[in-house]
């Protein structure tokens, strides 16, 4: 093939450009650690990075709920945690109350009654992060509003919450209940269904020991008042205090579970992140050894060129 | 007597002289345009003079210079018009269609990612990922004014990246519009220099024989010119030159009968049209098709999937929305949470960014319910009908892709176009490229017939001389 002065030089630039576009190429792989940066480099593989992504970032927000879950249930689980401290004590006193107590021991009982249905009160009407958290999903309005008699006592509560619960996904197509409710079937405070109904019952134990204790009253009046809290209150009691425990059960259960979840999901992410890695990561020794094979050719063309247009026959005639 | 004489070889010598001092003169030539890409190298035929009869038989009289020609491939001319304008479609296309992928701004930046999603970039992808991510925040708290707000930065965020999209492909667009004008003026003035080029090549050959230089510039022309728009050429006995677009002659026997235009469809769209009957150019390859392949494929084909998706995004999201009921327990069935109806117009309904409580997440009027933001966020997994029961993710994510792969299809066939190409450049110059070596070695030879030549004469005059002395 004849070849002309052109082509050397033609030739030189076309090899040199090429190979400098894969060094450009592979320098922009190995600074930036990606394999693919636009959907051009690798479109199939950019579709499942973008799906990939899509998908851990849902997880992470999937992880975000199940901390909301879990920062609620342990709220609920503290406040039941109180709640049942105060029926333990209301529980002591209508078994101490007797026969044998005087009408001032009767009175104090009756007084301390009445501050443990003031702090019971306190507590179903406890906000966490301006939500009331045994309001059912009516969770702006206060659980109970209480009303009262004469001497500011409490005399009867009433429910402006609701038993709905709101779901909240944890995981695709998974959800949990996100609200607790003082009254209905999960009720906390209030279970008709099994005689749960702990406010009424403080109410009851209170009135009956005023009753009790009212020198006032005629002694059969006060022995009836002693025998109500011996046979009706102090197994109503008992129910609420049984109902307190079945929802330490059942909060743990729900926290144990939330924790599970958890756990799936942070292991899910953590199996995503190679995936990604896999499609968009530059491989660093195979990009720097491929460098380096076109550096060894970059440098052997700039040197064989330099050396063949330097010389002409011109340099051999006088 | 018979043969030259003394007087005829001088003849003969000065001759021979002349023909030696010509091939030095067209070494030089060759020599001086080493460096000029559109050069065919020349060369001077040499022929040996009429022989003269003696009674010996004829006897050669020398040598003269026959005609001088341009060592040309008129094969390999004509397949450089045609792939040029392959090559330059595609060059076309790849800048054009790289221009559109930098609008679209999808890009994977993995060293921000793990410093959180909001410092790497920001896609459409990951505005889709954080309005639906939002949604689900808010339904695990309803109530929640905070979360309410970050619903609507992220909404307005996504409309905000879906219209600057929508308005840097549109404005693309219409840049490829603009070059689309100024292409028509390329085509005219290309069209009028091939046909005054050609009637100089007819007027001059007519006078002084072959017009090589501006052969060299009529190949260059019609290269340039199918650079722009594919085109066919037929010369015909006599040597003139007809050109055709689309089969629409624009030169017709070395005079320019024709002409392109710019014509404007219903849409504001630039189409390039025959001057005379207003056709428009159904056109093979070249920058012309190149521009107009790219704005109403891929780009059109972006810009309607972005349309699409904004579309469904503003339909699904605001059918939830509308019978929701909002903070203070209020249903307005009238208030949308999307305002406009395409990816160019889409916003958020300014009343819910003034006053996030107006968002309409519950479907009672119980502040605690979150049916309806929770709908809205498990739309994100569910499949459109709309959308080719695709969710928003996955469509936008395939939209991407296929884009991707229109890219990198004309990637790959600008890079075999271009060794198509190249392997035939340089055939060409194999055939017309000037080797300064070979053209050294001519000069070499010609100095040494000149020099032979003139010995020659200096022969002739001794012998001449030798005779005049006889005399003496």
């Amino acid at each position: 093939m004849r070849v002309s002065s052109n082509s050397f030089s033609t030739d030189l630039k076309l090899q040199m450009n090429k190979l400098a576009e894969r060094q450009l190429r592979l320098q922009q792989q190995i600074a930036t650690g990606q394999r693919i940066t636009t959907a051009s480099d690798d479109p199939k593989a950019m579709r499942r990075v973008l799906d990939l992504r899509n998908e851990r970032s849902q997880l992470t927000q999937y992880q975000d709920n199940i901390s909301t879950l879990r920062e609620n249930a342990n709220v609920v689980y503290s406040t039941v945690n109180a709640m049942k401290r105060l029926s333990d004590r209301a529980s002591e006193i209508a078994t101490m109350a007797d026969g044998t107590k005087s009408p001032s021991a009767l009175s104090a009982y009756a007084m301390e009654v009445d501050q443990l249905l003031e702090e019971t009160l306190r507590l179903s009407n406890t906000q966490h992060r301006d939500v009331y958290i045994f309001s059912g999903t009516k969770s702006k309005d206060a659980t109970y509003s209480a009303t009262r008699d004469a001497d500011e006592q409490i005399t009867a509560v009433s429910f402006d919450g609701n038993s709905n619960s709101a779901k909240i996904d944890i995981a695709p197509s998974t959800s949990m209940n996100g609200n607790f409710s003082a009254e209905g079937t999960h009720g906390v405070l209030k279970n008709s269904a099994n005689g749960v109904d702990f406010i009424q019952h403080l109410i009851d134990l209170r009135d009956n020991l005023t009753t009790a204790a009212d020198t006032s009253l005629a002694k059969d009046a006060a022995l009836a008042a002693l025998a109500t809290i011996k046979d009706t209150v102090l197994g109503n009691l008992d129910k609420d205090e049984v109902n307190f425990i079945d929802h330490f059960s059942s909060i743990g259960a729900t926290l144990s579970r939330l924790e599970t979840s958890e756990a799936i999901t942070r292991s899910q992410v953590a199996s995503i992140e190679p995936l990604i890695s896999n499609e968009a990561d530059a491989d660093l020794a195979d990009s720097l050894v491929r460098l380096n094979e076109i550096q060894n050719a970059y440098t052997a063309a700039l040197q064989s060129g330099a050396l063949l247009m330097r010389t002409s026959l011109l340099d051999y005639i006088r | 007597m018979s043969g030259l004489g003394i007087m005829g070889t001088m003849e003969m010598a000065r001759n021979a002289m002349q023909t030696a001092r010509q091939g030095a003169e067209i070494a030089g030539h060759n020599l001086a345009n080493a460096a000029n890409p559109i050069y065919a190298r020349q060369r001077i035929k040499i022929a040996s003079a009429v022989a003269i009869q003696t009674e010996q038989g004829p006897q050669g009289s020398g040598s003269e210079v026959a005609r001088l020609e341009q060592i040309r491939d008129y094969a390999i001319d004509a397949a450089l018009v045609t792939e040029k304008s392959v090559t330059r479609y595609l060059e076309t296309k790849q800048r054009q269609l790289r221009r559109a992928e930098a609008s679209l701004g999808q890009t994977l930046d993995r060293q921000s990612i793990d410093a959180g999603e909001s410092y790497g970039s920001y896609g459409v992808a990951e505005g889709l990922s954080s309005l639906f991510n939002s949604f689900q925040s808010l339904s695990a708290n309803p109530t929640s004014t905070a979360e309410r707000q970050t619903v609507m930065f992220n909404a307005q965020k996504l409309a905000d990246k879906m219209n600057i999209v929508d308005r840097r492909l549109s404005d693309l667009q219409k840049s490829i519009n603009v070059e689309e004008d100024y292409e028509v003026d390329d085509v005219n003035a290309k069209l009028a220099q091939v046909a005054t080029l050609a009637a100089a090549i007819g007027n001059t050959e007519i006078v002084e024989g072959a017009a090589n230089g501006i052969r060299d510039s009529l190949q260059a022309a019609l290269e340039e010119l199918s650079e722009m728009v594919n085109i066919s050429t037929t010369t015909n006995e006599d040597g003139k030159l007809s050109l055709f677009v689309d089969g629409y002659a624009m030169v017709t026997e070395n005079a320019m009968t024709g002409s392109v235009k710019l014509y404007t469809d219903s849409n504001g769209m630039n189409f390039i049209a025959d001057n005379r009957s207003g056709d428009v150019l159904t056109l093979q390859s070249g920058s012309v098709k190149g521009l107009i392949d790219v704005r109403d494929g891929p780009i059109k084909d972006l810009r309607d999937q972005l349309n699409t998706l904004a579309s469904n995004l503003i339909a699904e999201v605001n059918a939830l929305h509308q019978a929701g009921f909002d903070l203070s327990a209020n249903n307005d069935s009238s208030l949308t949470f999307f305002t406009g109806t395409n990816a160019g117009d889409i916003g958020v309904n300014s009343t819910i960014i003034s006053d996030p409580r107006k968002l309409q997440a519950a479907s009672t009027g119980e502040t605690g319910n979150n049916s309806v933001i929770r709908a809205m966020a498990n739309m994100g997994d569910i499949s459109i009908s709309g959308l080719s029961n695709m969710s928003f993710s996955e469509y936008y994510g395939n939209t991407v892709s296929r884009f991707g792969q229109d890219i990198a299809l004309t990637d790959t066939q600008l890079i075999d176009q271009q060794a198509v190409q190249t392997m035939l450049e340089k055939q060409r110059d194999s055939v017309q490229g000037v080797s300064i070596d070979e053209e050294v070695a001519n000069l070499i030879i010609y100095q040494r017939a000149f020099q032979a030549s003139a010995r020659l004469i200096t022969v002739m005059d001794t012998l001449m001389a030798d005779l005049l002395n006889l005399q003496r």
